[in-house]
């Protein structure tokens, strides 16, 4: 039962990621590698807070929330002039130039050795100490994500991402401002993406760099496109499929051995053949064909 | 002096090698392919398989490897890119495709291999020869000249060879190269089957100076990807120009801050490039920004 739900846990925490990435990914057609970096942005603001000026959590999620969206905007302002496959590689830079700055700075982050001791959450005066009291929180926070993406993404700001996706020309010659609208979705993003964090932080009580790497967000990347990109339900999907996976792989009964390696050549496999067979998703609509 | 300047040169000859693999694919297809990273280190580890298994002397050993580096290119894209090609699938699912397959060939290299530092046996790396008051490993002074040669091999090809003029049509406008009958697909396949090759090359010496491990093909790819767009996207001469100058940026900062700060300084070059001059070194300011 514990196990079932530190399982829920992890599929909420991946799901409020996936779903904050498909209002990139998704519905305006950026392909962004840095939401591990917003991800680790809420967790390292929410643990440090935490540990050492014992900050109440709901501050340190806020102030993350914050922090990631000002962050969004060094990748954003000065990238968004650029052809859509240049916005890919400026992510990916600033992902990669995240982490360098997350492991070396130690008198902030302390390096690869990582925050110990994150005290657990606590709502409204309520300590959230078992784990079904923190798949409730994970679980009301995983909902607010969700209605907040897809509020966003059935207005008329949606209207113009997907505009944005199919022609930005196009869109811009109605009167749209598109950068201004790339902006503030991926401050949008990114503030999600930093909630996600600080759950993390706090459900794991540790955290170290090696959960916020170029891997960790191209992970994200693959929940939204397996579980179907622009679709209400597909980055909830796609998060619940690629969480149990492994998990699934694990009960094969592999010898011990090769278990690990075995196990990334299913993934990898199922991956490619996923990409042949039905490339928009398994309940995706909108198929990224032109 | 001497000894910085050596080694920023051998370490810009191998970034400028993986910049021409992967710019010779991107020229013509314009799509980004991670499992170019795993089809590099496959190179590597075929050669090593031919030496130390089979007993193979380190010549044969190292054109063994470059060629099942390059069937190998050739049939991932036979096999799986085709396929999303003749169906118009847009970058994201390639880069999952792709993902995919770099997953399922490290993961088998290092079923196969095991995850330690493997080495050639029966290099010496004490064995260095003086040069300008510095030292020069034999490895190092092969990394040199295959470089020199590669290069000096590409641009006659690319520029008197009938192939090298269609290879050129493709990667100008592949819709008007197709329109004069053209076989924009065999010059994709053929690019795949010379860019792997040269990525096997690349892969083969740079484990030669140092050693290699079953995930090493993700740094090169970076890296390469990076020469290749600073260089300036579309010409074989930028790939050596960028791939020299971010050697020495590689290496200068190693040196000065420690080799921590590689990825950090690297990518932080790339970020100046995209903002300040995203054409890079070489490319032309009418042409369409990739």
């Amino acid at each position: 039962m514990e196990y079932i739900t530190g399982l829920l846990i992890v599929v909420g925490i991946y799901a409020i990621l996936a779903t904050s990435l498909d209002l990139l990914v998704g519905h305006a057609g950026l392909l962004s590698v840095a939401q591990a970096a917003f991800y680790g942005i809420g967790a390292y603001t929410a643990a440090l807070l935490a540990v050492s000026h014992g900050a109440p959590a709901i501050v340190g999620i806020l102030l993350g929330m914050v922090l990631a969206a000002l962050a969004s905007l060094a990748l954003s302002v000065p990238t968004l002039r650029l052809h859509d496959d240049y916005f890919f590689i400026a992510a990916f830079a600033f992902q990669v130039i995240f982490l360098g700055i997350l492991s070396n700075w130690m008198s902030l982050t302390q390096g690869p050795l990582g925050i110990t001791g994150i005290p657990e959450l606590t709502v409204a005066g309520i300590a959230i100490s078992s784990r079904v009291r923190f798949l409730c929180v994970t679980a009301m926070f995983a909902a607010f994500a969700h209605v907040a993406t897809d509020r966003i993404a059935t207005s008329p700001l949606g209207r113009a991402l997907r505009g944005i996706r199919e022609d930005e020309e196009f869109t811009q010659a109605l009167g749209k401002d598109t950068v201004r609208i790339k902006v503030s979705v991926i401050c949008v993003s990114a503030a999600l993406a930093a909630l996600a964090g600080s759950l993390y932080a706090h459900y794991m009580s540790f955290i170290d760099p090696s959960s916020f790497t170029v891997m960790e967000s191209i992970l994200v990347v693959a929940m939204v496109i397996i579980g179907g990109a622009a679709s209400r339900w597909g980055p909830l999907i796609g998060a619940a499929v690629l969480v149990m996976l492994p998990e699934g792989l694990r009960f094969l009964g592999l010898p011990t051995s090769i278990a690990a390696n075995l196990r990334q050549i299913i993934y990898g496999s199922l991956l490619v053949l996923l990409m042949l067979l039905r490339p928009n998703g398994l309940v995706g609509r909108y198929d990224f064909e032109r | 002096m001497a000894q910085v300047v050596i080694g920023g040169i051998v370490a810009g000859c191998a970034t400028a090698l993986m910049g021409l693999a992967f710019g010779l694919i991107y020229s013509v297809d314009r799509r980004f392919y991670v499992g170019q990273g795993a089809i590099f280190t496959l190179g590597a580890y075929a050669a090593l398989l031919c030496h130390d298994r089979l007993a193979s002397s380190l010549p044969l050993a190292l054109v063994l490897g470059c060629t099942s580096a390059g069937v190998a290119g050739f049939l991932t894209d036979r096999q799986i890119y085709r396929r999303l090609r003749s169906r118009n699938a847009s970058s994201l699912v390639f880069l999952m495709a792709s993902l995919g397959l770099y997953i399922v060939i490290q993961n088998l290299i290092s079923w196969g291999f095991g995850d330690d530092t493997r080495s050639f046996s029966g290099i010496d790396p004490a064995a260095a020869r003086p040069l300008f008051g510095a030292r020069v490993t034999q490895p190092q002074l092969w990394m040199v000249l295959a470089t020199i040669a590669v290069f000096g091999g590409v641009n006659v090809l690319l520029r008197w060879s009938r192939y090298g003029m269609i290879h050129r049509a493709t990667a100008d406008n592949a819709l008007l190269a197709t329109s004069r009958g053209i076989a924009a697909d065999r010059v994709v396949a053929c690019s795949f089957a010379c860019g792997s090759t040269i990525a096997g090359l690349a892969a083969i010496l740079v484990s030669m100076d140092t050693n290699m491990t079953p995930t090493m093909g993700l740094h090169a790819l970076v890296w390469g990807y990076v020469a290749m767009v600073i260089g300036g996207v579309g010409h074989a001469n930028g790939a050596l120009l960028g791939g020299l100058f971010l050697g020495f940026v590689r290496y200068l900062s190693a040196w000065h801050f420690g080799s921590q700060w590689e990825d950090v300084s690297s990518l932080g070059l790339l970020m100046l490039f995209l903002v300040l001059r995203p054409r890079g070194f070489l490319g032309d300011s009418g042409q369409r920004a990739p």
